[in-house]
């Protein structure tokens, strides 16, 4: 098996546990507490580094149109609304995205 | 791949496999043994289109061209084969299959991207989710659930690089659902324009007819939409579901790490979570439109996202026998709450007091009808519930919704051969006009639910 730093392999258990105590319905706040230090530890010490920026955006991005809601008139159909969103967050996608390639090429 | 499957010696692999199918087998198969009848009002409509195959084909390929799910009804029309076939059956076992297969394909997948304990807890993910992270069963959406594999396997040809595949499976899912073909065009393209030009003229190519079906029926823009929340978003968010979304997390992470100069599959991967989170999620962005229906895509990747991560979680912790048994116990423990849940629900939809699917006495009356009336004979209903749909299913008679103008339904009757006209009175009441009239409307068959007139000339 690989081995892993302890930092690493104590994220795991934490991680581990976060999600067991899921199942066992504890309070979700303590669950996300449990993951994100869990993640922590396994993420940082080694390699959130190695994790290029512009493959983040394809959360990002979505989670931002969470909070940011277009202001489309809700007379439109569904169909047209959800096709104008879409099309406004896919070109922030695309636009952010060469925009982090273009500063990455010009390191 | 299937030489390497075959040479896996690793018995702990294999055990947690042949749980994971074990579970998968259980909760696909409830369905068809626990129900006598098809749950969902579209299954009527659906078996509708290919239940002549083998005595009209030329029909059944007029009535499948004229949909938007034309593979998913052709590998449906399969079933007329079958001597004797007795279609509401056969489509509750159709649906048990298409679960299966979605089952499997994910499993395929998950053996190339995640190894064999991946593939297995992919496969047993899928088995937890009828009915309460997916509807497919309760809403009898055939054609969408037939859709799954074939966009699954897309993505494992775009982990194997083989764009003769990613084609293939392009246009199958394409023309088996068009929302399954929306989140798969969107993922290329988007994929196209970050990563790939190499496939971009595919992603134009397998735009091309969608969106000329499209412009030439351009009223679906239109449909009409309650705003709704989903309730599978409720549990991936915050309930059942929700340990898997964080495994999904800490996947995509993992998925990161390892393919990180696979720049294609990454994209691609990405812009499917993309598409299917926006879509998904869309009553969080303030639309609501269809949701129950749009989310199967971010569970999709939930699942497999989430089964690299625990997987990584296992191998990271603890030791191959402990894994493996860890894994089995948790999976068998979900599936059979699942089951549980799933029984309940079967139950509620059996029992006719509920009146969630056909009543067994409106059944008895189709059955009547069946043996009684003769062959010419055309039977008139309202459109008031949607279980009158199974009287061309399940009679040869001909079925015709009655006009609202007096005139038009006059006209209806006199042009149709021994007209009958037939309520459902548990949701459909029997109007004065027709009680009334004894000179025109003369009651032929009647049980507390079912009530059917001949008519005389109007």
């Amino acid at each position: 098996m690989k081995k892993f730093s302890l930092l690493q392999q104590i994220g795991s258990y934490i991680m581990l546990i976060a999600l067991v105590s899921t199942i066992l319905h504890i309070p979700e706040w303590i669950t996300y507490i449990l993951f994100f230090v869990g993640f922590l530890y396994t993420a940082i010490p080694l390699s959130i580094k190695n994790v290029p920026f512009q493959y983040l955006l394809f959360i990002i991005i979505p989670i931002l149109a969470m909070f940011l809601h277009l202001p489309i008139p809700t007379s439109l159909p569904g169909l047209i609304r959800i096709a104008i969103v879409s099309g406004f967050w896919i070109l922030m996608l695309l636009l952010s995205s060469y925009t982090v390639q273009a500063y990455t090429k010009s390191k | 791949m299937i030489k390497s499957f075959i040479q896996i010696k690793n018995w702990q692999d294999l055990l947690l496999l042949f749980v994971a199918c074990a579970c998968l087998l259980a909760t696909a198969i409830q369905y068809p043994l626990s129900t006598t009848f098809p749950i969902g009002g579209d299954a009527a409509a659906i078996i509708q289109r290919v239940q002549h195959t083998t005595t009209d084909p030329i029909q059944t390929i007029k009535n499948i061209s004229h949909t938007w799910y034309p593979v998913s009804y052709l590998l449906f029309s399969i079933n007329s084969l079958i001597p004797h076939v007795y279609w509401p059956i056969a489509f509750s076992w159709w649906m048990a299959i298409g679960q299966l297969f979605t089952g499997i394909a994910l499993g395929i997948l998950l053996y190339r991207l995640g190894g064999m304990q991946a593939s297995a807890l992919a496969i047993a993910l899928w088995a937890i989710t009828p009915i309460i992270m997916t509807s497919f069963f309760e809403d009898g959406t055939m054609a969408q659930l037939w859709s799954l594999p074939w966009i699954i396997f897309f993505l494992e040809r775009m982990a194997a690089k083989s764009f003769k595949g990613m084609a293939i499976f392009a246009l199958l899912s394409v023309f088996s659902h068009p929302i399954t073909g929306f989140v798969l065009i969107a993922t290329l393209i988007i994929t196209a324009m970050i990563s790939d030009k190499r496939i971009f003229l595919l992603a134009i190519l397998a735009s091309i007819i969608p969106v000329i079906i499209l412009y030439i029926r351009q009223s679906i823009l239109y449909i009409p939409f309650t705003r709704e929340s989903s309730s599978h978003i409720f549990e991936l968010l915050h309930g059942f579901y929700f340990p898997w979304l964080l495994a999904a997390i800490y996947g995509w992470y993992s998925f990161l790490q390892k393919y990180k100069k696979n720049n294609l599959l990454i994209i691609g991967f990405g812009s499917f979570l993309f598409v299917s989170f926006l879509l998904g999620l869309n009553d969080y962005i303030g639309i609501g439109f269809w949701t129950h229906r749009v989310d199967i895509y971010l569970v999709l990747f939930v699942i497999i996202m989430g089964s690299i991560g625990f997987s990584g979680l296992l191998k990271n912790l603890l030791n191959p026998t402990f894994a493996a048994i860890f894994s089995c116990v948790l999976i068998i423990g979900l599936t059979l709450s699942i089951f549980h849940d799933n029984e309940n629900i079967y139950k509620r939809y059996e029992s006719p007091s509920t009146y969630s699917r056909i009543h067994p006495q409106e059944l008895l009356a189709i059955d009547w009808m069946n043996k009684n009336l003769p062959v010419d004979t055309t039977v008139f209903t309202s459109a008031e519930t949607r279980n009158y749909e199974w009287i061309p299913v399940l009679t040869p008679l001909k079925w015709i919704l009655v006009s609202n103008t007096p005139y038009l339904f006059h006209n209806q009757i006199s042009n149709a051969q021994n007209p009958v006209i037939i309520f459902f009175t548990r949701k459909d009441n029997v109007p004065d006009s027709v009680r009334n009239d004894s000179e025109h409307y003369n009651l032929l068959y009647e049980n507390p639910s079912v009530k059917i007139y001949s008519i005389a000339s109007l």
